[in-house]
């Protein structure tokens, strides 16, 4: 049986895995799609 | 929730959708069949990883993996996740394999047809079918039942029009449409999580959550009464994963739609990003926290079936009405689920639509059909599957989708197997192919159907119907005088022009 840390660890833990994944995906998406919207 | 809210939601993002598609089609007009399925084979990374991270979201991915939640506690998210996420690193070496070997080919179909010949290849081509028709009719299902439970729109409208919406953009603009389109989805999907998270920690609190779990270990009159529920090596969760890995496979390695996401990447190197990204990093943690936070959270609560839920299923909406309120926190769960059904389907709708307009119509239908006509069969025959799959959906009203998952496990991992030893291993012949996929579909039918123990004849079903194509594959080959010469995937030509 998990301790309160470990799970307190875990969901927090997943929940910033989650962030990072969507902003390293976010980021360069955004800058894509302005460019297709105002450069081309 | 009063039905005109359900009404609004379908309305607004039909304009949004089907109005992007316009404007991609507009601003980058299709110019032949290769940019029409597999979009100039020029998209970056960064939209390719969002699309398929939320190709594989599907409506049971944050339903689902709730309900793991609740059934095997903090083991349950993590076991949907990787079991489910097995049939991707399958995938991503299959699939960069295959640029490097065939650098023209468009279709998985195409690749079958040239290493097995042309009756494996029609083999596939069915298969291929049957996983979109199973996937798209599994979201139209769901988000019926959503829209149905949610706002009291009857089940008919709630799976017909996203299914109408997903048609109307991928045949307007193609592949390119549905990653464009796909972009957005992510966004949302994304931001109601990020927001609904540590929303739900702090409104319930993590003492809380956590005394709640250790009651529903040690306290054998609570409702959910597990004593594995605060363990992640918890046996029942692993099995669930593991079944997860066999379902998932066929439904990953026979879906035409990652083929031509990946196909459709700018270059191998993107590719290996996007998939990385798509999946590890922005896929994997979603079934996690569904099953930790919302799944999780709810059980804590004392709540469970027949005591504030009807079913588990409805995990999830009930700890998001529960955070935001009625109103506010059933369009955030009902968004979530529409966005998750509308990119499923629509990746699987471009797969159908690449392979019928780049694989079927020429070979079998018009062998002299200029670019323009295969594209127009492809716009109809996107229409006429669509139109197939939402009568399906109807007629499965208040049918339980749990059969149709078990058998789709039967039926499609029979012929990964020999899918993947025909991409690596040049003695796998044709003959070992087919007779792999018989032996597979028929062992696992067997013993789905002999076994009288209903709690484990799917369980050995699915995993038969792995496991003995596998066996027939590697033993075929070891034994085999046949060898296929991969060189002459290099110069495959196929009958459209290639951009690239």
């Amino acid at each position: 049986m998990i301790s309160q840390g470990t799970l307190s660890f875990l969901l927090w833990g997943t929940y910033a895995w989650f962030v990072v994944g969507v902003i390293l995906i976010a980021v360069p998406a955004i800058k894509e799609i302005f460019g297709i919207l105002f450069n081309k | 929730m009063g039905n005109y809210y359900g009404y609004i939601i379908l309305a607004v993002f039909a304009v949004i959708f089907i109005g992007i598609s316009f404007f991609v089609s507009k601003k980058f007009p299709v110019e032949g069949v290769d940019d029409f399925v597999a979009a100039g084979r020029g998209i970056p990374s960064s939209l390719v990883a969002a699309s398929v991270m939320v190709s594989w979201v599907w409506t049971t991915t944050i339903m689902g993996a709730a309900e793991a939640g609740m059934s095997f506690g903090i083991s349950g998210g993590f076991n949907y996740a990787w079991g489910n996420s097995i049939p991707f690193f399958v995938l991503i070496p299959l699939v960069l394999h295959l640029r490097n070997k065939m650098p023209k080919c468009t279709t998985f179909t195409e690749f079958i047809e040239q290493r097995y010949g042309r009756t494996v290849s029609k083999i596939f081509f069915v298969f291929g079918i049957g996983v979109i028709a199973y996937v798209m009719i599994a979201q139209g299902v769901g988000i019926g039942i959503v829209f149905n439970s949610m706002f009291g729109i009857p089940y008919e409208i709630g799976a017909a029009v996203p299914l109408i919406i997903v048609t109307i953009y991928i045949s307007k603009a193609g592949l390119r449409g549905s990653i464009f389109n796909d972009v957005i989805q992510f966004f949302i999907i994304s931001i109601i999580m990020i927001i609904s998270v540590p929303l739900i920690l702090r409104s319930i609190g993590m003492e809380n959550i956590y005394s709640g779990l250790v009651d529903v270990v040690n306290n054998p009159e609570n409702i959910n009464h597990n004593p594995e529920v605060l363990s992640l090596a918890s046996s029942g969760g692993f099995r669930y994963g593991l079944t997860a890995v066999v379902v998932a496979m066929g439904q990953v390695l026979l879906d035409q739609g990652y083929y031509s996401k990946a196909i459709a990447t700018a270059s191998s190197k993107q590719l290996l990003k996007a998939y990385i990204l798509g999946t590890v990093f922005a896929w994997m943690p979603i079934p996690i926290l569904c099953g930790g936070v919302f799944g999780c959270s709810v059980i804590s609560l004392g709540v469970g079936e027949g005591a504030g839920l009807s079913l588990t299923s409805e995990a999830a909406p009930y700890i998001m009405k529960l955070v935001y309120g009625g109103g506010l926190g059933s369009i955030m769960f009902v968004l979530m689920v529409f966005m998750a059904g509308m990119t499923t389907g629509g990746g699987c709708l471009s797969g159908a639509q690449a392979l019928f307009t780049a694989d079927l119509y020429k070979k079998y239908v018009n062998k002299t059909a200029t670019e323009q006509q295969q594209m127009n069969f492809g716009r109809k025959i996107t229409f006429a599957v669509s139109a197939v799959v939402i009568v399906i959906a109807i007629l499965l009203k208040g049918k339980s989708l749990l059969m149709m998952d078990i058998f789709s496990g039967i039926l499609f991992a029979a012929p990964t197997s020999s899918l993947i030893a025909g991409m690596y291993c040049k003695k796998t012949s044709p003959t070992i192919a087919i007779v792999s996929i018989i032996c597979g579909l028929a062992s696992g039918l067997i013993a789905f159907f002999v076994i009288p123990n209903d709690d484990i004849n799917w369980f050995v079903g699915n995993i038969l119907a792995l496991l003995v194509p596998a066996a027939i594959v590697i033993i075929g080959s070891i034994f085999s005088r046949y060898e296929f010469d991969f060189d002459k995937l290099k110069n495959y030509m196929p009958d459209h022009t290639v951009n690239k």
